[in-house]
């Protein structure tokens, strides 16, 4: 459960009503914590798959869905165990490519910012000299 | 098969165990490593301790699954998944860090602003003052050409009262000079006026001769003679006529005019009658004469009268014309001093 904490939580239950609908339909002996495993990799893959996180964490989001694509195989072969651990490392893949998303945007922008500063320093610099010889 | 799977394990750990060093696993030893150097991160400890923990958790649960010789596989997934913790930690760290830099950054970028219009502020008011100061030095400028100005025309009017005042100066010498030239003029004339008391009293000098003369005076040796005829006298009288007496007037005017003049007062007659009797004839003319000068207000002691009867004739007795001449009376005035001789 600890993945849930960062998925809001109308969209863990959303995720939740679909798998368990799909998969009490499809397959009626699946066990139901299988079932919820499976419907929170698919949601923190969802909440992950974003332009921007396409864009600054490609890998990382191809990793996660790539994993959850062999959960969902692992669990119609019905090998459960297996099927449980790559829906979790499914969960803490799709948050990695997430934070590393979000860290090279703020890095990104730390950087635009810090260079913004620098040119309003420079422009500072290069105003002062004019202003100090005006005082001369 | 999972049982069999179970022996086995046990049994190769039981082996490895004798054998040698048990309980290696890659993937466990690297997690830990990983974990490990997470938590020595500063800046991971301090910004994603939450993560940290929630890592740390997770590398506990894989120990434990390693100590309670799980399958590898879970050993390996759990560790796989501390791994991932990891990684979200530092993620998270990296992140937070950036986010503070920019935070940092735009306080300083805001900072910098604030100096820059600060700095924009005072040079303006720099520019201000200045522009004041320049302002005051014009003022004082202004002021001291003012006081200039002032001061020029209080020589100016200084100058004007030292040129009223000479002209005043000027003026009051030129009147004095008109006055000395007037005093001057005066002295001139007060200079004519004594010529012309000279003149007028060298005029009173030649006056006895023009006087005497105007009396039909003549020059002889005894003096200035002057004579009157018989007509001033009825025949063989003594009392003067009246046709007489404007020679007499004249003649008392010249004595009282010159008080220090003495004259002798001669009567004479013609040859006809007696001589005793011609003798107190003219006598009695001459005193007749006198008395007349004197009631006139001549001073007796200038005269002295004679009588000298027929003596010293001027004409011929034996013709008429020439006994009128001899009967007469002569006044004389014996000559005095060098003006009656000069002249």
């Amino acid at each position: 459960m600890n993945a849930l904490f960062t998925i809001p939580k109308p969209v863990v239950v959303l995720a939740l009503t679909m798998a368990i609908s799909m998969f009490v339909d499809g397959c009626a002996s699946t066990p139901a914590p299988i079932i919820e495993k499976m419907a929170v990799a698919n949601a923190a893959v969802q909440h992950a798959n974003t332009a921007d996180t396409s864009k600054n964490a490609g890998g990382e989001l191809g990793v996660a869905t790539t994993k959850l694509a062999s959960a969902q195989r692992a669990m119609t072969a019905e090998n459960y165990d297996l099927a449980g651990r790559l829906a979790d490392e499914t969960v803490v893949d799709a948050q990695v490519a997430e934070l590393h998303a979000q860290s090279v945007r703020s890095r990104t922008a730390a950087v635009e910012t810090q260079d913004a500063a620098r040119a309003l320093r420079e422009e500072i610099n290069r105003a002062s000299p004019t202003a100090d010889k005006a005082f001369r | 098969m999972n049982i069999r799977i179970v022996y086995f394990v046990a049994l190769a750990a039981v082996f490895t165990a004798c054998s040698s060093t048990p309980n290696r696993n890659p993937s466990l030893e690297q997690a830990r490593a990983h974990f490990t150097a997470a938590q020595s991160d500063p800046q991971v400890a301090a910004l994603a301790g939450d993560e940290l923990q929630r890592a740390g958790e997770s590398l506990g649960v894989a120990e434990q699954a390693w100590n309670k010789h799980d399958k590898p596989v879970v050993v390996d997934h759990l560790a796989y998944m501390t791994d991932q913790r990891v990684t979200i930690a530092r993620e998270t760290a990296s992140s937070r860090a950036s986010q503070a830099i920019t935070a940092n950054a735009a306080a300083e970028r805001d900072r910098m602003r604030l100096a820059m219009r600060t700095r924009e502020a005072d040079f303006a008011q720099q520019q201000l003052a200045l522009s004041q100061q320049s302002n005051a030095v014009k003022n004082a400028e202004l002021a001291r050409a003012d006081a200039n100005a002032e001061r020029d025309q209080l020589r100016l009017t200084a100058r004007s009262n030292e040129a009223d005042a000479a002209q005043q100066q000027l003026a009051l010498s030129q009147q004095s000079n008109a006055q000395k030239t007037n005093q001057l003029a005066e002295a001139n004339a007060n200079a004519v006026l004594d010529q012309a008391r000279n003149a007028r009293s060298e005029a009173r000098a030649d006056d006895l001769a023009a006087q005497l003369k105007d009396l039909n005076a003549k020059k002889t040796d005894r003096g200035m003679v002057v004579t009157f005829g018989d007509v001033m006298f009825d025949t063989g009288k003594s009392q003067l006529l009246r046709g007489s007496r404007r020679d007499m007037a004249k003649l008392a005017a010249f004595f009282k005019r010159n008080p220090e003049r003495k004259a002798s007062i001669e009567g004479y007659t013609d040859s006809v009658g007696t001589e005793s009797n011609n003798f107190s004839l003219s006598e009695r003319r001459a005193d007749a004469v006198l008395s007349a000068l004197t009631n006139l207000g001549v001073s007796a002691s200038q005269l002295t009268a004679h009588g000298h009867g027929e003596e010293n004739p001027v004409a011929d007795n034996s013709t008429s014309a020439g006994r009128q001449m001899n009967r007469r009376v002569e006044i004389v005035f014996p000559t005095q001093g060098n003006e009656v001789a000069s002249q």
